[in-house]
């Protein structure tokens, strides 16, 4: 096991430095900016679920109540679009 | 030639420039022509179905507006009311006659958050003249800091949420568009209505209401 190691190990770290390095690096950069978007994904979705149970007890609020919730999805949905943002610079280096 | 370089030829400008301005003008030559035709209806008289819709539109406006602005809401309301409109096309332009939407580019949205930003702070002035720019040192004066970049942030907030929804949406159309074949016909209307319709009034709705909210806050509470 640890023979294996001591052969692979140095050629993975024989990086060269050619003119697509720099490229490379920024589109993987791009796609782990876009992660963000799982802790909006899950707090939308927690607050859908508490606009659900809200209708549930309450069916005559329904207007109200379906405003409200789109409003303050639509607010938390700036963080992720920030990582979207980004990814776009990027993958346009 | 395409569109885009007979029209880059002849004015020098992106063609995006160009269709915000169309959308104005659109915007201006409606409201001319229905103010002028409804100012002369008398007052027992039934205006037709298009007439109503406008004028409970506008008197539904009026109302959430009076609620947030109190006294001073005769001045701030026009300014409020086009703005929504011209949001609210811009962002559904994308639909119409292979024209890019207007919010997509970054100059147009940071023009409207830095709009929004000057009729916050004409509300606080409005309300309160001089006394608007003590306001930063409220609740406590070591706050100082803190509330001047709570004044400025909603500007990159509110651009960047709009520019980010529209520009996901077309990207997201314009890849069905190109990969998508003969499927598109079938997908593309469904994707139209809920990406530049259903996005694009959600997020005139939440920029609308983040300006008089945030507009209402700067006023003094005996004039709400």
């Amino acid at each position: 096991m640890f023979a294996f190691l001591t052969t692979i190990i140095p050629k993975i770290l024989e990086v060269v430095p050619n003119e697509f390095y720099a490229q490379g690096l920024a589109y993987l950069g791009a796609g782990i900016a876009v992660f963000t978007g799982v802790g909006t994904a899950l707090s939308q979705g927690y607050a859908a679920a508490k606009a659900a149970e809200a209708v549930a007890r309450q069916p005559e609020a329904s207007g109200k109540i379906t405003t409200t919730m789109l409003i303050g999805q639509a607010v938390a949905e700036t963080t992720g679009l920030y990582g979207l943002i980004i990814a776009f610079i990027l993958s346009g280096k | 030639m395409t569109w885009n370089e007979i029209v880059n030829r002849l004015t020098n400008l992106p063609v995006y420039f160009l269709t915000s301005l169309g959308i104005m003008v659109f915007i201006m030559i409606i409201s001319i022509w229905f103010g002028a035709r409804i100012s002369k209806l008398d007052v027992e008289a039934k205006p037709n179905k298009l007439w109503t819709v406008v004028i409970q539109f506008v008197a539904f406006f009026n109302t959430f507006t009076k609620s947030y602005f109190g006294k001073h809401w005769r001045k701030l309301t026009p300014l409020v009311f086009a703005m929504t409109l011209y949001v609210a096309l811009a962002n559904m332009s994308g639909m119409f006659f292979n024209l890019t939407a207007p919010t997509r580019f970054t100059s147009i949205t940071f023009s409207l958050s830095i709009l929004s930003f000057l009729i916050i702070q004409t509300a606080g002035f409005m309300s309160q003249s001089w006394r608007h720019l003590t306001g930063v040192f409220q609740p406590l004066w070591p706050l100082f800091p803190l509330n001047i970049i709570g004044d400025f942030t909603p500007i990159f907030s509110m651009a960047l949420r709009l520019f980010g929804n529209i520009v996901s949406g077309s990207i997201i159309l314009f890849l069905v568009y190109e990969l998508g074949g003969w499927v598109s016909v079938v997908i593309t209307p469904a994707l139209h209505v809920v990406f530049d319709i259903g996005f694009g009034f959600i997020q005139t709705l939440v920029l609308i209401l983040l300006t008089v909210i945030f507009a209402s806050n700067k006023m003094d509470e005996a004039d709400l």
